[in-house]
């Protein structure tokens, strides 16, 4: 009976590796694609940007301010590496720049804003952002904020003072002067995260997936092949058991399915240095993957009633679950709720599990949750896939 | 000229009555542009942001309060930094904020402290994020800054002037930032699926087209595009025949997006004339390469299976899966050696800018470019597919 499944299946596999559209689904498609969202995304992480800085108010506290920001001095919430700050001579002109792409954002503090300080309500301060240069804007807003908390600390110590002994401070110019000196006490201090964040190692496993559904379906669907085109009758008319015929297609189906993504593992790791983390755990999960993928296309290929309907159902099936499993965007991309409906899929517990190991640094303990989903989905899809195909075969 | 029509509605008939080509056509575009377009859209409210409160203070406990009633995220509280940092790793929390030990003893001194803020900077939810947290941050620490500037010059304890600082920061206002976008109001009151609908236009009409034109390998098989040949119409009737039928599935696709995208979504479209021409061009582009693909494949599966990763690949190289802004330069020019590319930039133009047909004019000609190789091609492989 072993013997019998293992021929079945070297049969199968010795077709699959001769079949040219095969290898592209199974191996070079998904390692391209992941190769070009790696490229894409390599250097997301290096910040260069370029902040127009307007003086339109022409007082003492904006044009320290823009003075001590174009001189590049790093003041604390002054931007940063790769951030360089140009001087420019009106609102209208900072605008165009943006607009024309020469600078990424623009500051502008208004005219009047000084004069604005000491009675009733402040005038804002203005950026200009490009939403094509989403990380230009963030910049620029970040140093204005910084700027506006220096303000408002300056403010508050002048009312302060006030409040607490009007007479020892009768000399109130003097006194805002000296409050200009005043910063928050608490600021916020970044660390960035983006060079953690490893586009390889997430969309490796990424469009693995993805076409696994289309891969290891191929084994279930190569059984209604054979029976439509008669080999199957052939073949059953030998003394070979059902089990044994069975068997032989799902392991055909789970080695090549396991050697698509362990290529993938292999290629991200070799050619990319993609980390995908703890091997014992990566493998654990890539096995429960490749199960549960398998157990979805068994079920799908035996609900349908020909090998032209099962690949259809299975490609709608492999694009709902990839779209609803978060496979096509970065994680944390989705929005709340569908972040939760992610978790209704077989490859979204799958993408969780391989970010918690690659970027959470994670091990097997934290994998349990997604390999038991992935288990248990692989056993209910598997066996009532494989009962009906076997009662289709039979 | 009748004949081309009879084939082409026949073609057209056979193709309508696959279900699954229904489900890509109609149902999966409108589903991407759904999922992608709220991934983009403005996902302001309760971005999830882990605190972690080292510190233990009542100063801390005042901050974890003020964060938590902060409208635009939504506070959850962890005790492990280490947990928290995992938590963004894996995206399950937009950004994590640490308040270390012996932050309220800094404060109460005077001195400067600081707030860690574990983000990810280019994750869709960190600006707002940076800018809530910054906010709370500030805004306690002014108050101890300002008591500690004046208990300074008085000779008093800062911790006497807290409450004095407290006081005086409710009765002010603080300076507000206000954020405006160039391109004019267009920009503000853009759809936030103008630039997924283009891009899915465009992937689609591509992705399909393929599909649709690998199955020309099976009509070979059976022996379909054959009996055409039987009939007394000439190779280039059917030729023309079969490449119109491609072509009008194409722009039934396109135009339900168009339309889908506009009654939907809200998303305009821009200058019609504009639209419609960068619309036809490209369909034309896909059909004749579908074509090529259809008559040189040996079957419709082996097709399919690689057209559509290829396909898949294309779109990405050129611009539809994330904007061309955001990848290094030579994968921008890489991008542009596939006409996705420049159909975005003509999309962007429009939509985005609201350009004329002129702001596209570049688009178009380069699109007619790879049109004319395309169907030049596709004429060439199907006239030897169909006499050989």
């Amino acid at each position: 009976m072993l013997r019998g499944a293992a021929l079945v299946a070297g049969l199968d596999l010795r077709r699959r590796v001769g079949d040219r559209s095969f290898l592209v689904t199974a191996v070079v498609g998904p390692v391209a694609l992941a190769l070009i969202i790696s490229a894409a995304f390599s250097s997301i992480a290096g910040i260069d940007a370029t902040i127009a800085v307007v003086d339109a108010d022409r007082s003492g506290i904006s044009s320290g301010f823009v003075g001590r920001i174009t001189a590049g001095e790093s003041g604390g919430d002054e931007g940063g590496d790769g951030v360089t700050f140009e001087g420019r001579a009106s609102a209208e002109e900072a605008a165009r720049a943006v607009d024309d792409g020469d600078v990424d954002a623009a500051i502008v503090v208004p005219a009047g804003f000084e004069a604005s300080l000491s009675g009733g309500e402040a005038i804002a301060l203005r950026v200009i952002a490009d939403a094509e240069r989403p990380i230009g804007g963030a910049i620029a807003t970040a140093v204005a904020e910084g700027f506006a908390d220096r303000v408002d600390a300056a403010a508050l110590s002048v009312r302060t003072a006030l409040a607490a002994d009007e007479e020892a401070f009768d000399d109130v110019a003097h006194l805002t002067l000296a409050a200009q000196e005043v910063r928050s006490a608490a600021a916020v201090e970044d660390s960035g995260f983006s060079a953690d964040f490893d586009a390889a190692a997430y969309f490796g496993p990424s469009m693995a997936i993805l076409f696994l559904f289309l891969t290891v379906g191929a084994g279930a669907r190569s059984l209604l092949a054979e029976q439509r085109e008669g080999t199957l009758a052939r073949l059953r008319s030998s003394p070979l058991p059902l089990a044994a015929l069975l068997l032989g297609k799902a392991g055909a189906a789970l080695v090549t399915g396991l050697v698509s993504l362990l290529v993938m593992w292999a290629v991200t790791q070799l050619v990319l240095g993609a980390d995908w983390g703890d091997p014992v755990a990566v493998l654990a999960l890539v096995v429960a993957t490749v199960l549960a993928i398998a157990g979805i296309g068994a079920l799908v290929t035996g609900l349908a009633r020909t090998d032209a309907q099962a690949e259809g159902w299975t490609s709608v099936v492999t694009f709902t679950l990839a779209l609803l499993g978060g496979n096509f965007v970065s994680p944390g991309a989705l929005p709340g709720a569908l972040r939760r409906l992610s978790l209704l899929t077989p490859n979204g517990w799958a993408l969780r599990g391989f970010t918690e190991l690659s970027a959470g640094h994670g091990g097997l303990a934290d994998v349990v949750p997604a390999l038991a989903v992935l288990l248990a989905t692989a056993a209910v899809t598997g066996t009532a896939g494989v009962a009906l195909l076997a009662r289709r075969v039979a | 000229m009748r004949a081309v029509l009879a084939i082409s509605a026949n073609e057209l008939r056979r193709v309508l009555r696959d279900r699954t080509a229904a489900f890509f056509v109609a149902v999966l575009p409108v589903v991407i542009i759904v999922v992608i377009g709220s991934t983009f859209g403005t996902g302001g409210s309760d971005l999830p942001v882990g605190v972690v409160d080292l510190d233990g203070t009542a100063r801390s406990r005042e901050l974890a309060e003020a964060l938590d009633s902060s409208t635009a995220i939504d506070v959850s509280t962890y005790t492990d930094e280490g947990d928290l940092a995992a938590d963004v790793r894996t995206r399950r929390v937009e950004a994590g904020v640490v308040l270390p030990a012996g932050y309220a003893e800094a404060l109460d001194a005077g001195e400067p402290t600081a707030v860690r803020l574990l983000s990810d900077p280019t994750a869709s939810g960190a600006v707002p994020v940076r800018s809530a947290v910054a906010g709370a941050v500030a805004a306690q620490g002014r108050v101890h800054a300002a008591a500690a500037f004046v208990a300074g010059r008085l000779g008093l304890d800062a911790a006497e002037l807290v409450e004095v600082a407290e006081r005086e920061a409710d009765a002010l206002a603080p300076v507000a930032v206000d954020v405006e976008q160039v391109g004019d109001d267009r920009r503000a009151d853009l759809s936030p699926f103008s630039y997924t609908a283009p891009s899915n236009l465009v992937l689609f009409l591509f992705v399909n087209s393929i599909a649709v034109g690998a199955v020309l390998a099976t009509d070979r098989a059976s022996g379909i595009t054959r009996r055409l040949l039987a009939t007394p119409h000439p190779v280039s009737t059917i030729v023309a025949g079969v490449g119109l039928a491609k072509l009008t599935f194409a722009l039934v696709q396109a135009g339900l997006i168009l339309g889908v995208g506009a009654l939907l979504f809200d998303v305009d479209w821009g200058d019609p004339a504009g639209a419609v021409l960068l619309t036809v061009t490209f369909a034309v582009v896909s059909t004749g390469v579908g074509l090529v693909v259809g008559s040189t494949a040996r079957s419709t599966e082996g097709a399919q299976s690689v057209g559509v990763p290829v396909a898949i690949g294309m779109a990405m190289l050129g611009g539809c899966m994330w904007p061309l802004d955001v990848v290094p330069d030579p994968m921008r020019i890489a991008g542009h050696l596939v006409p996705h590319a420049w159909a975005m930039d003509g999309w962007r133009d429009l939509v985005l800018d609201g350009g004329g047909l002129g702001a596209v004019a570049t688009e178009l000609a380069v699109l007619a470019g790879f049109a004319a190789v395309a169907l030049a091609a596709a004429v060439w492989r199907l006239r030897l597919a169909l006499t050989a």
